[in-house]
């Protein structure tokens, strides 16, 4: 549980990056995705 | 994963993969995105990737199994008909008669504890699918949930003065950009009835230091 609470509390905590990073990620592999969010 | 269970997580990821085959986003989008999410995860917490996998492994597994989309008014409901009524008035953006409705039925000894989980719990989620599959507006579900927000406000009268208090205290909040606040609202709600001493509710989009600080 010690575990999922730091893991909980780290997502919670940095939401806003680690969405910045996946998004970046994705795009990088699906650029065409851009189009789909952008309408 | 605070509460150690994935189907918070499994229910959303299922629920973002209806919402984006509705805006012609295929599914291949929704298996990539977890395969993104697990890469950057992995990176940045090493250490505590296993319990990550668990929670990615588990969705992406959920994503192959269709996905049910029936009514959420559902025959078996008490106040099936009731709820029927109610949606059909803030449909049709009849707030009044929605609250006459809802203010005849606490007259007639529906509790309130009923009225919220047969009524405001099934129809916010019936209007939140109808919004899903298009058949209503942005507007229209802003409509229905600020609505129903004003006639939970005229019911607070008769739980507040609950005399069953158990020592328990709440703090609950939307952290960060959350918006939808109802749903949490009605968890506070229904534990003051059950007798729990105070709760702070913030409204939407409470930053996690402030909530930190007041926990």
């Amino acid at each position: 549980m010690l575990s999922n609470d730091y893991v909980f509390s780290y997502i919670t905590q940095n939401a806003s990056s680690l969405a910045q990073d996946i998004l970046e990620l994705q795009y990088s592999l699906q650029p065409e995705l851009k189009q789909h969010y952008s309408l | 994963m605070f509460v150690d269970n994935s189907k918070l997580f499994t229910d959303y990821v299922v629920w973002a993969k209806f919402l984006l085959n509705h805006l012609k986003i295929p599914t291949e989008h929704s298996y990539v995105n977890l395969q993104c999410i697990s890469q950057i995860l992995a990176y940045k917490l090493p250490q505590h990737y296993q319990i990550i996998k668990a929670y990615i492994d588990e969705a992406l597994e959920t994503l192959e199994k269709p996905f049910s989309d029936s009514p959420y008014i559902v025959e078996d409901n008490p106040y099936k008909d009731m709820a029927q009524e109610y949606l059909q008035f803030l449909l049709t953006t009849d707030r009044a008669s929605a609250s006459t409705l809802i203010m005849q039925a606490v007259k007639n000894d529906v509790s309130i504890k009923d009225i919220y989980i047969h009524i405001f719990e099934p129809v916010l989620k019936e209007v939140g699918r109808l919004w899903q599959i298009h058949k209503i507006t942005v507007a229209q579900e802003h409509y229905c949930t600020a609505s129903t927000q004003l006639i939970m406000a005229q019911l607070y009268p008769f739980f507040f003065s609950s005399s069953n208090k158990h020592g328990f205290s709440l703090v609950a909040a939307c952290v960060n950009q959350e918006l939808h606040e109802v749903g949490i609202r009605m968890v506070a709600d229904i534990l003051e009835m059950d007798g729990w001493m105070e709760y702070l509710l913030f409204g939407s989009k409470c930053s996690t230091t402030g909530y930190y600080r007041i926990c």
